[in-house]
């Protein structure tokens, strides 16, 4: 770019003082302002209200920006206050943009019948005449919901409502989750917390469960996986966390079609009973009793389609040696420092042909000690991240498969360390997320 | 071949034509008029920000150019207020030259700019309240008593939704 000089004295035109640039700004531009603070908002809502609060132009073109007003929670605590004030202002503000709403019902240590009046109070048939609800979440904490309660709560108008529809339950340990479940006619995410399920799942459940694309159970005691995942025939992800299973020995393989991600941090996962023919995503489990088993070897090395591993798990090099030999068509893997995967990944890297994961092209590490591994970094540079020379120094003809996209997260104590200077000298950081307490560096090679 | 642009306080700017086509007004100009050595007039634009945008054109020159066909990509791109290293080194610039970079970025039609201006905006106001973006942006408060009773009500429905 060349700057040429100027062929007159004309001035630029300066804004006064006292009036602040931003004023000067269109509305079109401060409605991008606007959508840019309230969409990633932790609380939407409220901060498209503010936004409405400062002066009268900003005022009115914030109401008359639907766009801002599409997410709203409703929290609905005991003694419940009225909505409707509340209820009318979005229904008003959202128009016709399609909205996503939030329904957070927290009804611990209550009585019945106060719960039953208080659930009887909240006017949904407003909340439904919404034109559209793109995405409804309902999130209930209870301990003493009975299904006759629970089908209160779902005004059967909304399963024509919605387009998906979010259900998240958390109830006392001793409570099963069966009645509430086969009062669902449709949920696509499903999401259950403590409580049990018992010996079998209730048959009601059968058609809802056909519509499930997402499943999480956290800490849900008596699960009678196996039957819920035949009921669950189109399940994309899978999460199932610090969980009783039931032991159900005699169950068939059961096969998942659709089953794209894996998360399984619970005792008694029966890795041989399963078959995932498009699972890309792995979330490895944790406890090293679990990785002696034949079976989750078995089933990795049956599962050609895993390409991005989650390993943080593993606190262990021999454990990440042998999962990176039984995924040789590994893109991504994710690992914490001390399942050293520079130094595992780097061996066997001095033939090209020969590199464990050839095909990896993102790497992302935590390291929180970083002063012990400046040379294993160097080392894997070197290894995995430079084409390969040949003995004139210039790129040969046979070029590596290297390793572009580097993610490093690191921690505040080892963010002075030589890595950093090491890594910095060869790749750009593109990122830096310092309030999450971890340095992600994102490197890109120069 | 180069292109000459000519800002509003009548500097020329000679760049290649590769970086002034980031701009699709000047990406439209070029493909209206065909191949000419004619200057560019940009009315709305002053040297010192035409500067800065161009030296944004120049380092994001191989960028994949923005579509217009991805609701979806438009959609998350809104959802996260991150922007990169090197633009964020880019937009710290006092706050008269960050507005007219966005003036600027809207004239020229250079979407990806105009967005990294309104999420650095979008960040400075986030989290704050009424009261301290009024302060902020030396805002006055020129809501009539009625309009002020009716803030008031919505204060008591609103907080944390």
């Amino acid at each position: 770019m060349e700057r040429l000089p100027p062929n007159n004295d004309n001035d630029a035109t300066h804004l006064s003082l006292d009036r602040h640039p931003i004023q000067g700004c269109s509305d079109e531009i401060l409605q991008l302002i606007f959508e840019g603070i309230t969409f990633s908002a932790v609380r939407p809502f409220s901060t498209a209200v503010s936004l409405s609060h400062v002066c009268r132009r900003w005022r009115s073109l914030a109401l008359s920006t639907p766009s801002l007003w599409r997410t709203v929670m409703f929290k609905i605590q005991i003694p419940l206050q009225d909505l409707t004030p509340m209820i009318e202002a979005f229904a008003t503000r959202i128009k016709y943009v399609p909205a996503e709403v939030f329904i957070d019902i927290e009804a611990f240590w209550e009585p019945k019948e106060t719960i039953k009046s208080a659930l009887a109070a909240i006017p949904f048939e407003k909340i439904y005449k919404i034109s559209a609800i793109s995405h409804l979440n309902i999130q209930i904490v209870a301990d003493s919901l009975d299904k006759v309660l629970f089908s209160d709560v779902f005004d059967p108008i909304i399963y024509q409502r919605v387009d998906t529809f979010t259900l998240d339950l958390t109830i006392d340990r001793i409570l099963s989750f069966n009645p509430f479940l086969e009062n669902v006619p449709r949920v696509e995410n499903l999401c259950l917390t403590e409580g049990r399920i018992g010996t079998s799942i209730s048959p009601k459940f059968y058609t809802a469960g056909q519509k499930v694309t997402q499943l999480q159970l956290d800490n849900v005691q008596e699960v009678p996986l196996m039957a819920l995942l035949r009921m669950t025939p189109i399940l994309k992800t899978l999460t199932i966390l610090r969980c009783e299973l039931n032991a159900e020995e005699n169950a068939d393989v059961c096969t998942l079609p659709h089953l794209t991600s894996i998360h399984i941090g619970s005792y008694g996962f029966m890795w041989n009973k399963i078959r995932c023919p498009a699972l890309t995503h792995l979330n490895t489990p944790s406890e090293h009793n679990r990785l002696e088993k034949d079976c989750f070897w078995t089933f990795l090395s049956s599962t050609p389609t895993i390409t991005n591993v989650c390993a943080y798990a593993f606190h262990g090099p021999e454990y990440l040696r042998r999962l990176l030999g039984s995924c040789p068509q590994l893109l991504s893997l994710e690992a914490s420092q001390s399942s050293q995967p520079m130094q595992t990944l780097t061996n066997g890297a001095d033939s090209p042909g020969e590199a464990l994961c050839p095909n990896l092209r993102k790497l992302v590490i935590k390291i929180d000690r970083g002063q012990y591994v400046t040379e294993e970094v160097n080392f894997f540079l070197q290894a995995r991240c430079f084409p390969e020379q040949d003995s004139q120094s210039v790129i040969g003809p046979r070029v590596k498969h290297s390793l572009k996209d580097f993610e490093i997260h690191i921690s505040g104590r080892a963010v002075h360390d030589a890595n950093t200077s090491l890594l910095e000298r060869h790749f750009t950081l593109t990122e830096r997320r310092p309030a999450s307490g971890w340095f992600k560096y994102q490197l890109t090679s120069k | 071949m180069p292109v000459l642009l000519v800002t509003s306080d009548n500097e020329q700017f000679r760049v290649e034509k590769v970086v002034a086509q980031r701009s699709v007004l000047i990406k439209n100009m070029l493909e209206d008029v065909g191949e000419s050595d004619q200057p560019i007039p940009l009315p709305n634009v002053t040297a010192p920000v035409l500067k800065k945008v161009l030296e944004y054109c120049d380092h994001h020159q191989t960028d994949p150019l923005p579509t217009g066909d991805e609701p979806s990509a438009d959609e998350s791109r809104k959802r996260t207020t991150d922007i990169s290293e090197w633009d964020q080194k880019f937009i710290t610039v006092d706050q008269e030259m960050l507005f007219e970079i966005i003036l600027a970025a809207n004239y020229l039609d250079i979407k990806p700019l105009l967005d990294v201006g309104c999420k650095t905006v979008a960040n400075m106001i986030k989290g704050k309240s009424p009261e301290e973006i009024r302060k902020l942006f030396n805002i006055v408060n020129d809501f009539t008593p009625e309009e002020e009773a009716q803030i008031k009500k919505e204060n008591e429905w609103a907080e944390d939704r």
